[in-house]
């Protein structure tokens, strides 16, 4: 994942993340994942181990939790472009 | 005052066809139609000689060739046992110079139809026998009670042409009681005294024991007549009483039914009969019965007769794993509801169904009480281990699956699941994801804010739901993705169907026929937008005869409504009335979230039908619905429903309506929701003007609606138009006739004559098929002609 082209993120006192006239504080949970990020981990499978290994839980549940994270700030999160290949 | 006697025409018509004829005559007819008395009548005056089968057995039995009478009348055929007599008769109906009356209460005994199988036998029948209302008045004004012909009449019917029932109500109306629901009772009171010693005192104990136990079920089975009776030789039992009379009757292969007046008779008698514990027991063994059947409602209903709740709570707790989805939550609710509460507080199931209850019933603060109390539950010490993990497995269906809480803060909720799962504290129920909708993205929960990233989220979540959804999430990731990219136009339209056929591969060979259907549903709508309503409607129909083929029948009612649907772009109006008149659900006797993708269908049938009232209400029962449980797609469509009923009706905030969904619309980049309303959204659009939207987003929207508008250019037009224009005048006169202006004030604002008033209302009056002028504003109202409040 990435976040869009314009979106700041504001590291001052709180973390926040701002966009155009959208301002969305980052919860104290996900402060870790806006840090990888920053770091240059968007792969969403790496972003995965990383939860299940902060959080102590498996790669299932991190995976759900990844989601959340991805819901959560899905108005600053930049479009996939890529194709999705159909799998069964 | 003599009773005198009431001679029955029909009857009488058959004695007298079968003396000239010298044939076998046999009057069948229950016990008080006057059978015996009609031919001793007929015969009062003829040589004749009666015996009678009453004690099971013949008296009687002179030597054939002694009996110098020429008309022998045998009575009471139906109750005759003993093997000699039976004989004797045998012997006697061989006498060719005899003319031969018989009597009973049931179809021909076997062993004497054999005797005549070579003989002709005429057969007077209850409708030959009964008293119609013109013998009934007259029987009565015998007596000096006066009645009027439409009273006769409707006591000829209430007793059926009963001759004794009538007797018996004549006795009464002689006390000075008017004949209505007093006499009646007392006269039904009677009635099952008479039966008293006419049926029940003549049978035998086992025999009465059956029928008083069986009394309360409107039909039985064998099995279930062994059950509730406990008799092993229960067939011989309902063998032996069909034989007595025709009480009991054959209601298809292996089925029984009881006639109303006995049934009603035995129910009486169960009173005086049966002990509490008795009747108890009968309902009990009948809601075994059922329970086996798997007829959970009649099984319930049983054990509700017999006041055994510790039995209904084990088969509502029974019944919600079988089904964990939540339609059957609705269906036993009145036995959830009615639940003793300390029952309900020692059952994490229990609880867990009140809670999903009161979310489909929408007292989302009742649901969540039971929600804390089962959390409670779950963190009390002394539980089982057991009792502990059916808690917390409820408890995690309920974060996921409440209705009430919308799908913000789900995925965690999933999280929370698979982190529990993976423990194995938790076995999680299956669930339906789609509630039978014809979609995912708006199935059981609403996932329009999933969309946004809807890839992201596909390539995240594809195994986790499937490993953590098991059968449920079989090809769900494709679908929520396929549909996702049809709403957005983010995808070509080859490759949305590429990933809807391979979730259609998946779920219909791992996963569930609810899934299935929304796909089906997901690719009707791109086949409409790619203007092939025929091949719609032919993927459909194959599916429902899938559906049907492997006993999926709890998805018919929104495959019918979606056919519906699919109707209307194509014009089908006639199917979208019949539906609505013989199988939408009706919402002002019941209003059921579960229901609302029909109650959508019946709304836009109303709109092709010109019932812009009925919609307007539907749309608001359904508006507070779709707000409080954030059902965000639906609320798109609601709202587009609504500017275009408002429209239709002249209200003048439909604007305010349009903009408010179509910014609703944006918000998730939706186009074909919007575009599907075409000809009905277009003279909205064009009016609007401009909108406040981007202009990227309107442009596609409006050549979407445009497109949409050309392929189907009635789409939700109404049919109900005037037959002719109205003139100038009239449309001058008709709002002012609408807002109840008075006619002289009318003439006056108009400046024309009160007549000619008169005369140009008789014209509006005929123009729009109405009577008066109350009528005159809702078949305005109904035609879009006049919309003021």
């Amino acid at each position: 994942m990435k976040w869009k082209k314009d979106v700041i993120l504001d590291k001052q006192k709180s973390w926040r993340l701002h966009l155009d006239d959208k301002v969305l504080p980052i919860a104290e949970g996900d402060v870790y994942l806006v840090k990888a990020v920053e770091e240059g981990i968007c792969n969403d499978e790496d972003l995965v181990r990383l939860i299940a290994r902060e959080e102590g839980i498996d790669e299932t549940a991190a995976a759900f939790g990844l989601a959340q994270f991805l819901l959560d700030y899905s108005d600053f999160i930049a479009e996939d472009t890529a194709h999705y290949m159909i799998t069964n | 005052m003599e009773e005198r006697f009431i001679k029955v025409p029909a009857l009488f018509q058959k004695l007298k066809q079968a003396e000239e004829e010298h044939c076998l005559l046999y009057i069948k007819a229950l016990g008080g139609y006057g059978k015996s008395t009609a031919v001793q009548h007929y015969l009062r005056n003829k040589q004749h000689l009666t015996i009678s089968g009453v004690k099971g057995f013949f008296d009687t039995m002179p030597p054939p060739d002694t009996i110098r009478q020429p008309v022998v009348v045998v009575d009471d055929i139906s109750s005759l046992r003993e093997k000699e007599s039976i004989e004797y008769l045998g012997t006697l109906l061989e006498q060719p110079d005899k003319w031969f009356l018989l009597i009973g209460r049931s179809p021909l005994p076997m062993w004497l139809q054999a005797r005549l199988s070579d003989r002709k036998v005429l057969l007077a029948v209850e409708k030959d026998l009964m008293w119609n209302p013109q013998q009934t008045r007259k029987f009565l004004a015998d007596l000096e009670v006066e009645v009027t012909p439409e009273e006769a009449e409707q006591i000829a019917i209430d007793t059926v042409g009963h001759a004794v029932t009538i007797k018996l109500l004549a006795q009464r109306m002689r006390e000075g009681l008017p004949y209505g629901a007093e006499a009646a009772e007392k006269t039904r009171i009677d009635l099952y005294h008479y039966l008293d010693h006419a049926f029940f005192g003549q049978w035998d104990e086992e025999l009465k024991q059956a029928m008083l136990r069986l009394a309360g079920f409107d039909s039985f089975t064998l099995p279930m007549a062994q059950m509730i009776t406990g008799c092993g030789n229960a067939n011989l039992l309902l063998e032996k009483a069909m034989t007595i009379s025709e009480f009991l009757q054959s209601d298809g292969p292996g089925s029984y039914r009881m006639r109303s007046i006995l049934r009603e008779y035995l129910l009486w008698k169960q009173n005086s009969e049966l002990t509490p514990e008795q009747y108890n027991n009968i309902y009990y063994n009948a809601g075994l019965y059922y329970e086996l059947q798997g007829d959970i409602q009649q099984a319930l209903a049983c054990y509700d007769k017999s006041k055994s709740q510790g039995k209904i709570a084990e088969l509502l707790i029974k019944n919600s794993m079988k089904h964990p989805g939540n339609g059957h939550y609705y269906e036993t609710r009145a036995y959830y509801l009615n639940l003793p509460k300390e029952q309900v507080e020692s059952s994490p199931i229990l609880m867990a169904g009140l809670c999903m209850l009161h979310s489909l019933l929408m007292q989302t603060e009742e649901s969540e009480q039971w929600y804390e109390a089962l959390k409670a539950f779950e963190q009390k010490p002394g539980i089982t281990g057991s009792q502990r993990k059916e808690a917390k497995s409820r408890l995690a269906y309920l974060d996921i699956a409440l209705p009430h809480r919308g799908s913000v803060g789900l995925s965690n909720m999933l999280k929370h699941v698979a982190v529990l799962c993976s423990k194995r504290s938790v076995s999680l129920t299956e669930f339906s994801i789609t509630s039978n909708m014809p979609s995912v993205m708006n199935g059981g929960k609403d996932f329009c804010e999933w969309s946004k990233i809807d890839k992201e989220l596909a390539r995240t979540l594809k195994k986790p739901v499937e490993l953590v959804l098991g059968n449920f999430g079989a090809g769900l990731v494709n679908v929520a993705l396929a549909e996702s990219a049809f709403e957005k136009g983010s995808m070509d339209a080859y490759d949305i169907l590429s990933l809807l056929n391979s979730g259609y591969t998946m779920a219909d060979t791992k996963g569930t026929a609810e899934m299935c259907f929304a796909i089906i549903g997901i690719t009707t709508r791109i086949h409409i937008s790619r203007k092939q309503p025929q091949l719609a409607s032919s993927l459909l129909r194959d599916f429902k005869e899938k559906v049907i083929k492997e006993g999926q029948n709890h998805l018919l009612p929104n495959s019918n409504a979606l056919s519906v649907a699919i109707g209307l772009f194509t014009g089908n109006v006639e199917a979208a009335s019949q539906w609505l008149t013989q199988e939408a659900p009706n919402e002002n006797v019941e209003f059921y979230i579960l229901e609302r993708y029909r109650y959508l269908v019946k709304i836009k049938a109303y709109l092709a039908l010109g019932r812009l009232e009925e919609a307007a209400s539907l749309i608001e029962r359904l508006s507070y619905y779709f707000e409080q449980y954030q059902r965000n797609y639906q609320q798109i469509e609601n709202g587009l429903l609504r500017a275009i009923v408002q429209y239709r009706m002249h209200l003048g905030n439909w604007k305010e309506s349009l903009t408010h969904a179509l910014q609703k619309a944006e918000e998730y980049q939706f186009v074909p929701v919007v575009a599907e309303y075409g000809a009905a959204l277009q003279p909205l659009l064009k009016e609007a003007g401009e909108l406040d939207l981007p202009k990227e987003y309107g442009q596609r929207l409006e050549q979407a609606v445009r497109e949409f508008a050309l392929a189907y250019p009635n789409y939700l037009e109404a049919t109900q138009t005037l037959t002719e224009p109205l003139t100038e005048m009239e449309e001058k006169l008709l709002p002012l006739l609408c807002s109840g202006v008075p006619m002289e004030e009318i003439a006056a604002r108009c400046g024309i004559t009160y007549n000619t008033v008169k005369y140009h209302n008789k014209n509006l009056y005929r123009k729009l098929g109405v009577k008066n002028r109350q009528q005159v504003q809702v078949a305005a109202r109904q035609l879009g002609l006049y919309g003021g409040t």
